[in-house]
């Protein structure tokens, strides 16, 4: 029956229909199957399958990223609230989009994919100066930070990525905190991470999940 | 002096190297003028060229990352990323000849075939010969007089005490277009339309914001381009018109923010800030004798950058309004100027609701391999035989198709939809084939990608969005608009029933006016010159004005997401 659910859930986020993916889950749990089940054995195989076919043909559009992990989020915050016992987080992220951007579309999906990923997400909200990032994500003790910029000038600028570098430098926290950024300019220029100091990025939210968890583990290494 | 000789669409010109500048700086200045987005930062791959002979620096990183190695190894390269010190040749053509026309899978009983077999030595997706900008490419010949019913219908009276001439200016962040009048008769005697040369420095207003912000003297270069580029429109007009450019009296300019900001010199750097983005930035030139000079025009004469509404809502949205009557009487009306940054105005009888919703150059051809502005030699129009499924294109001029234009895209994307070919999350119904479609005509053979189609639908929704947040915020039904506006080069050819289909435009009620406005902005500008009292014309219209600033609206978010999907909009969303 697992099977089933499997291929209906992928064939409905495929085809970016949300409530048809809801239906598929919600019959799914009226018929027996556990929560923790949907979340471990569908939901994240469907990201990790999307994951398959982004890097096997470029091919999945903005619509299918954001659908994919607006409904992966929300059948697994509802599966959660129904698990027996909590289950075991990854990790903890702090994300925000660079000061001087407001773009907020790019970090929403990728929240989407970490918290179905069992990755605690902090939102910073957009336009957040780059003290803010260090301070928080050392009150919260997270292992990394996340920023999200789309513009060119916040992407390359000087109060983004590049300052956060500096601040984690200076107050010695660099083996403690990583960092990975993300957004349209570094999707365009596949260096420009490295040039402003970052020690990730990631093309898409699905990826993003999986680049941060391996980044967690360092940390914790 | 080592020389470069380049060989662009056969004809050969040497030009001397300096050290130290890369090809494409070398080359812009010998006014070849190669496509870009980036500005020359190595990462659009538009700046192709192909090495004939010659030694240079070996490819760079960016180079590897975006030219497939068999190219490489044909002596593709990027040439914002070439510096060569040595005598070197390259040809600006960078497909071999023996690729243009021979096709085997052309089905000949279909003007265009859809193929979604992925053929790797055609993975670029750029037309055969685009890869220089054609009105750029020499030092004459960059301006090309409108055609008479490229112009917007204007109402002036003459001036009989005026001075002999005026000049309109509208400063696109893509094409720049002149005008200039007989004052005294009223009458129009020429206008040209070219390329802004700033693309040199990206095709955005940010990148080109940013590359200002860089270095006092990129910022010059930046205000010189625009200003020499006006001046050489005048020039050739003179030229052709017999027309003593001293006796122009009066030189009326609008644009976005931005390319007044950085035509005018001044606070471009403040737009790179947030917090500016609901204030009006002083555009106006602290140097008037200096353009006055440049351009040649009377030592007298009053030069009036129209100044912008607020944020990047420039003052072309103004003159769009003043040339369309938009807020003139009870009819509510909207109306959208298409561009990278595109505009919008929404008139509710009582107040206008603007906003600029930035959706990216696709409209425009920009980003997109096949894609072209809507200039001659570009498929403007797509249709398909019910019956037979055969395509008809239209391309603008008549000639041989050398890409398409945001009309035909949007054509294109319609007819796919209606036949089932393509889904409307975007994606191909074959996605598993690669996702490609390939577009045969006559010689011309294009592609179209899912990463092509993805642009399309983000500058959609982008549109879409803000068109359906300001309805909204008037408590609008679009039912109740009794007129559509569509400005700029992209709506004076759109099919309005496929732009709804795919839901760039609301569905209207049926016996709703749409006006093609095309150069409407260029229009309002003219109104603007013949004004007797500018300030006044202005006051009014601004002061009904009201700007909505998207990057701070919630709702907003939610409607661009739904509105990704290529469906008629949806209403109540
Ligand atoms: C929607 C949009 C807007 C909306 C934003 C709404 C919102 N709430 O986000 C509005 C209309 C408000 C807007 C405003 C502006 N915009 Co805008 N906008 C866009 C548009 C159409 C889409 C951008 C977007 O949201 N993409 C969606 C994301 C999700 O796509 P993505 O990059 O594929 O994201 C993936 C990855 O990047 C990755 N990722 C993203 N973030 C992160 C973070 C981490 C940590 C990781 C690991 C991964 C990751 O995962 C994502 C999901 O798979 C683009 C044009 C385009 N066609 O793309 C322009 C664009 C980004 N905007 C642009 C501009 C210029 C502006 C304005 C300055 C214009 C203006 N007139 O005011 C303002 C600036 C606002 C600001 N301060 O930020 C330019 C930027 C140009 C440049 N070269 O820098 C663009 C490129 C358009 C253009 N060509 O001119 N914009
Ligand atoms: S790659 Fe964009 S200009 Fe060279």
């Amino acid at each position: 029956m697992l099977e089933d659910v499997i291929t209906a859930y992928n064939e409905a986020v495929f085809d970016t229909d949300r409530e048809r993916a809801l239906k598929v889950i919600h019959d799914a749990v009226d018929r027996g199957v556990s929560p923790e089940d949907v979340v471990f054995k569908v939901v994240i195989p469907a990201i990790e399958q999307m994951i398959k076919s982004i890097s096997e043909s470029f091919d999945a559009n903005l619509a299918q990223h954001f659908m994919t992990s607006q409904i992966a989020a929300e059948v697994t915050e509802e599966m959660l609230a129904r698990f027996r016992k909590a289950p075991e987080v990854v990790g903890h992220i702090v994300i925000g989009t660079a000061q001087g951007d407001l773009h907020s579309l790019g970090k929403r999906i990728v929240i989407g994919c970490l918290k179905s990923l069992m990755i605690d997400v902090t939102d910073l909200g957009v336009n957040v100066p780059p003290e803010k990032f260090v301070d928080e994500a050392v009150a919260r003790n997270a292992q990394v930070i996340g920023i999200s910029a789309m513009m060119v000038h916040t992407a390359r600028g000087e109060n983004g990525c590049i300052m956060v570098r500096e601040l984690l430098r200076k107050r010695g926290l660099e083996d403690r905190i990583k960092i990975i950024v993300g957004g349209a300019p570094y999707r365009y220029d596949l260096e420009l991470y490295k040039t402003v100091g970052a020690d990730a990025s990631a093309d898409d939210g699905i990826t993003a999940g999986r680049v941060i968890a391996g980044l967690i583990k360092e940390v914790r290494r | 002096m080592p020389v470069l000789r380049v060989n662009q669409a056969g004809v050969e010109r040497s030009i001397s190297l300096t050290p130290g500048l890369s090809l494409r700086e070398t080359l812009h200045r010998a006014n070849v003028h190669l496509r870009s987005t980036c500005g020359g930062a190595g990462v659009c791959g538009r700046c192709r060229v192909l090495i004939t002979y010659g030694r240079t620096n070996a490819p760079t990183a960016r180079e590897t990352a975006r030219i497939s190695p068999d190219d490489l190894a044909r002596g593709v390269r990027l040439a914002c990323q070439v510096r060569p010190e040595h005598d070197i040749g390259i040809n600006t053509q960078v497909r071999p000849e023996h690729d243009i026309g021979i096709n085997t899978q052309v089905r000949p009983e279909h003007d265009i075939g859809i193929n979604t077999q992925v053929r790797p030595e055609h993975d670029i997706g750029i037309t055969v010969q685009a890869d220089v900008y054609p009105s750029l490419s020499g030092p004459a010949g960059h301006w090309r007089s409108l055609a008479d019913d490229e112009y917007a219908p204007v109402d002036i009276s003459p001036m009989p005490d005026a001075p002999p001439y005026g000049a309109a200016v509208d400063i696109g962040s893509t094409q720049i277009r002149v005008s200039i009048w007989d004052m005294r008769s009223g009458r129009r005697i020429a206008g040209r339309i070219g390329l802004n040369p700033q693309s040199y420095f990206g095709a955005d207003i940010l990148t080109r914001l940013a590359a200002a912000a860089e270095s006092p003297d990129n910022a010059r270069l930046i205000r010189m381009a625009a200003r020499e580029a006006v001046g050489e429109a005048l020039q050739d007009m003179a030229q052709a018109h017999g027309l003593n450019l001293r006796e122009v009296g009066q030189v009326v300019i609008v644009g976005n923010t931005a390319m007044l900001a950085l035509l005018s010199g001044r606070n471009h750097g403040l737009l790179l800030n947030p917090d500016n983005w609901e204030r009006t930035i002083d555009c106006s030139p602290d140097d008037t004798p200096a353009l006055r000079e440049l351009w040649g025009v009377a030592e007298s004469a009053i030069i009036d950058i129209v100044q912008p509404v607020a944020g990047f809502v420039g003052s072309d949205l103004l003159a769009d309004i003043i040339a369309t009557k938009l807020a003139e009487g009870p009819d509510s009306a909207l109306l959208i100027d298409f561009g990278t940054n595109s505009e919008i105005a929404l008139w509710d009888g009582r107040e206008i609701l603007v906003a600029s919703t930035a959706g990216g150059p696709a409209f425009e051809g920009g980003g997109i391999g096949c894609g072209m502005p809507a200039e001659p030699g570009a498929i403007f129009r797509v249709e398909q035989d019910e019956a037979s499924g055969a395509f008809h294109h239209e391309t603008i001029g008549g000639g041989e198709p050398e890409g398409i234009c945001g009309s035909g895209l949007v054509d294109i994307l319609a007819c796919l939809i209606r036949s089932g070919e393509l889904r409307e999350n975007g994606k191909f119904l074959h996605h598993h084939a690669g996702g490609r479609l390939q577009i045969v005509i006559g010689r011309t053979d294009m592609v179209l990608t899912t990463q092509d189609i993805d642009a399309l639908q983000r500058a959609k929704a982008a549109i879409a969005a803000a068109t359906t947040r300001l309805m909204k915020l008037a408590g609008m039904h679009p039912e109740k608009l009794r007129r559509v506006c569509v400005c700029g080069a992209f709506g004076r050819y759109l099919d309005v029933r496929n732009a709804q289909f795919i839901g760039l435009l609301p569905g209207i009620a049926d016996d709703t006016r749409v006006e093609h406005g095309g150069n409407s902005a260029l229009a309002g500008c003219e109104a603007l010159l013949f004004a007797s009292d500018r300030a006044a014309v202005l006051r009014s219209v601004a002061g009904k004005a009201n700007h909505y600033n998207m990057s701070t609206d919630t709702d907003f978010e939610e409607l661009f997401i739904d509105s990704l999907f290529l469906r008629p909009m949806r209403w109540p969303m």
